[in-house]
């Protein structure tokens, strides 16, 4: 998916939930960090230009640990860190990283376990015709309930 | 990974339970994936009714039933794998972090943050020495969401 899906699908949810308590920012609390979670590929990218020139089902080796469930830990912790000063801001920004990871892990190939493992994990063979049209519905569906809040 | 952790002697035991009633099970129609990828989807709309009982004691329950017929369908199915089990293991973290994330606000929710934290710590221990440990967070969330 693209950083954008992300944000807008992870984002709905987060919103969805945390828009009963607003705090100020709480939008861009949403959006953002399932969008910035994607500049981690960039690290891999420039490290290797040549390996990733055609992004298209290789982006899932140009990703850090926070990508897999590592990053479900250490958003875990961090989430925890900023409830006793944010609550609602720690779950806006939980849910909308936790969302892209499992958005990533459904719709393509991941090493859950990366770096200690390498393993990789696939749990569906969607061509790329496939996800093309899953992540229109899935931008669609999220555009026009993101309409409900704006 | 070249072999799938071992359970420890709690989890064994609990596996003889489920055995039984497994095996009166009818041949589920969906693949294991299929069962985990409805569970995780299922996982991310929980926070939004987290705080709407009874609705929210019914999707973690929904979310508990699909996550032990996954086992069951790879199981019946003869697809249990390596694969299978990271894939099942990875998919626990997340719906443990979504179910626990609505309730960060409270001291208890504070509580199982921590202990999904101290879950993936456990993880890759399992993975490292090859013994599963789990914390079955989301069945303390369930008993939490009962009692009060």
């Amino acid at each position: 998916m693209t950083f954008f899906t992300h944000s807008i699908s992870a984002g709905l949810i987060a919103y969805a939930v945390t828009s009963v308590n607003p705090v100020p920012g709480l939008i861009w609390a949403c959006l953002l960090p399932a969008a910035l979670l994607d500049l981690d590929h960039l690290y891999y990218i420039l490290k290797d230009y040549k390996k990733f020139k055609k992004p298209i089902g290789t982006l899932h080796e140009a990703r850090s640990p926070l990508h897999e469930v590592a990053g479900i830990g250490i958003i875990s912790i961090t989430s925890l860190i900023i409830s006793f000063w944010n609550p609602t801001l720690a779950i806006a920004i939980g849910i909308s990283i936790s969302v892209h990871i499992l958005e990533d892990m459904i719709m393509g190939i991941s090493r859950p376990y990366y770096p200690l493992n390498k393993d990789q994990i696939k749990f569906f063979n969607f061509t790329f015709n496939q996800k093309v049209l899953i992540e229109l519905s899935v931008l669609i569906i999220s555009i026009f309930l993101w309409t409900k809040y704006l | 990974m070249d072999q799938i952790p071992l359970r420890n002697q709690y989890l064994a035991s609990y596996r003889q339970v489920t055995k039984k009633f497994e095996q009166r099970l009818p041949k589920l129609p969906f693949s294991a994936n299929s069962i985990t990828a409805a569970m995780l989807v299922i996982s991310a709309i929980f926070p939004i009714f987290a705080h709407a009982k009874p609705i929210s004691i019914i999707i973690l329950l929904i979310i508990l039933i699909l996550d032990f017929l996954d086992g069951v369908a790879s199981r019946q199915q003869k697809t249990d794998s390596k694969s299978g089990y990271l894939i099942d293991t990875a998919s626990d973290k997340i719906s443990d972090f979504l179910c626990a994330i609505a309730y960060i606000d409270t001291l208890i929710g504070k509580i199982f943050m921590g202990l999904v934290f101290l879950n993936v710590l456990l993880q890759f221990v399992s993975i490292k020495y090859k013994i599963h440990y789990i914390l079955a967070v989301r069945f303390f969330i369930l008993v939490y969401l009962l009692i009060y």
